[in-house]
């Protein structure tokens, strides 16, 4: 800070030659004259730093102890303006330098959204663009309590919203409600569970309602298989009313999938030959700036965009992308019989892990292979164990009253 | 004379005032043998590289050593930079 201050209001170094450099120091001293950096390479001769201001008011030490002085270099502020009086256009840079400053940190750059987890950030800045909030919006034309009580009432899965300005950053914090799952409702609204596929039942726990098959029995598409209708007897055992719920159970039916797979032995394989190209592009909007071509029949192109930003969300319509470019060898081969049944097996296996992944239990696999001259083909059943039950509406009864 | 120093001799000790400030004594200090700050001293009677002969209130202070720089001097105090070998007061 101190060299900087210095700098600021420009120092002078200075040789003092005569006989009475001691008294030119004392006399420097009775008027208050800060020296630094004193030296003394000669007898009679004095090295030393001042100000500016102390070293015009040197002219009646001078002429009192008759020293004689030069000025050896000069420092600071005020002789880099004397030099630079010429370089008008560094001047105005700085001006304008400065003017930019002020004028782009009174405005946003950078919209931040945290916390929000069902509303994606896209769609809360389409809502503020909206708005009028936009980057480079000027910060005094925002209001931070204005603003989110807006988000809040377009979005009332919100329940919580801050906003407010960091500097050039607008800052939206939000805090969401958990949307309870409709369960509620759909327990609340009585219906009977029917067999959306055709099968034996294996397992039935029934949690609501009135079972209406049992292990082992076959059921069709469509078919009842639990009731969302209680019957309440009395102590005659005799029905006195009926009472509606929302039937649940976990259902489980057995039943066979066809399977059929063919395909030829002979196929054309393709396969990298490693010549590669690559060229880069830049995007303006629609408008292609590109250094190569976009489309080479026999190579397989893949390419890469990345969207030029300035802050966080501030997108720019400016993208870059590179073009990658490999060389595809096609070659037509036979499979041995080995390689196709390994094959067929693979795809099997896939259309199993499949099947499990939509929740199905495997519980027997039927599929025969076989390889003829030219194909191979996989046919036959596999027997699965899935989950049934879809919700139909209950057919209501009147209440017998006894 | 004598009779007057020793009342303010008593005074000063009475109330408890700095000696440095009563006396204008000079007050040298000394950190290793590269750097010296003086205060309260009335002028400077000599300077080379080697010798500084500095004139206080009760008297001369001289300070010898090589390469001998004045980094900072005003009215108030001055810091002495080099290699000092000795530093002797004369009445």
């Amino acid at each position: 800070m101190e060299k900087f201050l210095k700098f600021l209001s420009g120092y002078v170094i200075l040789e003092v030659q005569g006989e009475q450099c001691e008294r030119f120091l004392n006399l420097c001293r009775a008027k208050n004259i800060s020296i630094r950096k004193l030296k003394c390479p000669n007898p009679g001769c004095l090295i030393l730093e001042m100000h500016i201001r102390d070293f015009f008011s040197l002219r009646p030490v001078r002429s009192k102890t008759g020293v004689h002085i030069r000025v050896i270099r000069k420092y600071g502020m005020p002789f880099f303006i004397v030099r630079s009086k010429k370089r008008i256009a560094f001047f105005a840079g700085i001006l304008l330098c400065a003017f930019l400053i002020l004028f782009l940190s009174g405005r946003i750059w950078n919209i931040h959204i945290e916390g929000n987890i069902q509303n994606p950030t896209p769609d809360i800045l389409g809502f503020l663009s909206e708005q009028g909030i936009v980057h480079g919006i000027s910060k005094r034309t925002i209001n931070c309590a204005d603003l989110a009580a807006s988000v809040r009432r377009q979005y009332p899965e919100i329940t919580w919203v801050s906003a407010r300005i960091e500097g050039t950053r607008l800052i939206l914090t939000i805090q969401e409600e958990e949307i309870p799952q409709d369960s509620v409702t759909e327990t609340e609204t009585p219906c009977s569970l029917a067999a959306d596929v055709e099968g034996t039942i294996v397992k039935i726990i029934t949690k609501a309602g009135t079972p209406q098959v049992l292990p082992g029995d076959i059921c069709k598409k469509g078919e009842l298989l639990v009731l969302g209708r209680l019957e309440i007897l009395n102590d005659s055992q005799e029905i006195i009313r009926y009472e509606y719920v929302h039937a649940d159970a976990d259902i489980y039916v057995e039943h066979e999938l066809p399977y059929y797979r063919e395909f030829s032995l002979s196929h054309e394989e393709e396969f990298l030959s490693g010549d590669t190209e690559h060229h880069s592009y830049i995007r303006l909007g629609n408008f292609y700036l590109d250094t190569g071509k976009t489309q080479k029949s026999g190579w397989r192109r893949t390419a890469w965009e990345k969207q030029v930003r300035l802050t966080e969300n501030f997108y720019l319509p400016i993208w870059l992308g590179n073009v990658t470019f490999e060389k595809i060898q096609k070659v037509t081969s036979v499979y041995s019989k080995e390689e196709a049944k390994s094959l067929a097996v693979k795809q099997l296996q896939q259309y199993e892990e499949k099947l499990i992944e939509q929740g199905m239990e495997i519980s027997a696999n039927h599929v025969k292979i076989e390889t003829d001259y030219d194909s191979c083909t996989a046919r036959g059943t596999l027997t699965v164990i899935e989950k049934t039950g879809i919700p139909v509406a209950v057919e209501r009864k009147e209440d017998e009253e006894t | 004379m004598k009779k007057n120093s020793r009342y303010k001799e008593k005074l000063v000790t009475s109330l408890e005032i700095p000696e440095d400030l009563a006396y204008r004594d000079a007050i040298v200090t000394i950190t290793g043998k590269h750097l010296a700050v003086i205060e309260n001293y009335r002028g400077i009677l000599r300077y080379t590289s080697d010798e500084i002969i500095i004139l206080t209130f009760r008297g001369r202070l001289t300070i010898c050593g090589k390469h001998l720089e004045i980094p900072y001097f005003s009215s108030e105090e001055m810091q002495i930079r080099g290699c000092i070998s000795r530093i002797f007061l004369e009445q």
